[in-house]
């Protein structure tokens, strides 16, 4: 196997750990909007242990390829945030303050290219996720980006984040692009629909 | 090349906007203008006046009422 080819793979399986990573979390908080919209949820199978085999995930993802999966958790972190601006969190910090807070933090440890390349790229696949998601959302009370912007714009929104990370980071773009397409395929026929991963 | 893409978009995204946001003031206008007479052909059709609050057996039509009932 050639050396590059090898390097794509190794950034493919860094960003699909670092994805489940993130899905494992995210269906450990939502645990109980999941079970009022009767969605599938990783918690119903992993129950207490979910958290552990997240930073299990990460950390595997980590040791693949840092510079690509740390920058995708933090921004993934940041962007979750963003749903909850006015809430408080455990760290006495608002939602606001605390992605802020997280993506400085980011930007000091991994620099600007790989942050906003990141914030960019989760960005994209939160409104993608968001735009599919807008019925079952709906039917749950979420409010999700496609709701407040509405649904053309969120899709349009989703395409220009796309570019703009790509533009931004060509070497990592594909790699991350690929990891989190077959990601999303193997949660659509994991969890048979739902598809929210970051 | 890409930044040409990005542009695009970011022009779609802008016209898409500006579109949405005139038509709605666009759409707002003609229904201001629509829902009175609307409401007031649907209370006629029920048989009372939206405006008058009068069943159509007492009220002496006009001639083009007369018209429309008949």
């Amino acid at each position: 196997m050639s050396p590059t080819i090898f390097e794509w793979i190794v950034n493919i399986i860094a960003v699909l750990l670092c994805a489940f990573a993130v899905k494992l979390m995210d269906d450990y908080l939502d645990v109980d909007l999941d079970a009022r919209g009767e969605h599938p949820n990783f918690t119903h199978r992993f129950g207490k242990g979910t958290p552990i085999y997240a930073m299990l995930s990460l950390a595997l993802a980590a040791s693949s390829n840092a510079p690509l999966s740390l920058p995708l958790f933090f921004a993934s972190y940041s962007i979750g945030m963003f749903h909850d601006v006015k809430e408080f969190f455990p760290s006495g910090l608002s939602g606001l303050q605390e992605s802020m807070l997280i993506f400085l933090i980011g930007l000091l440890l991994w620099g600007w290219q790989s942050m906003f390349f990141s914030l960019f790229f989760i960005l994209s696949i939160q409104l993608f996720d968001d735009y599919l998601d807008i019925h079952t959302d709906q039917l749950t009370g979420y409010r999700n980006f496609a709701h407040r912007f509405g649904k053309t714009e969120c899709l349009l929104l989703s395409l220009l984040s796309l570019l703009i990370s790509w533009w931004l980071d060509v070497l990592f773009f594909f790699p991350a692009l690929i990891g989190a397409i077959i990601f999303y395929c193997l949660i659509f026929f994991y969890q048979g629909g739902k598809s929210s991963c970051y | 090349m890409l930044l040409n893409l990005i542009i695009m978009v970011s022009i779609l995204l802008i016209g898409y906007l500006w579109g949405k946001h005139d038509g709605r003031i666009e759409g707002y206008q003609r229904g201001v203008v629509h829902v009175p007479l609307l409401l007031r052909e649907q209370s006629l059709e029920q048989g009372y006046c939206l405006l008058c609050k009068e069943e159509l057996e007492n009220k002496s039509f006009s001639n083009n009422e007369k018209t429309y009932f008949s």
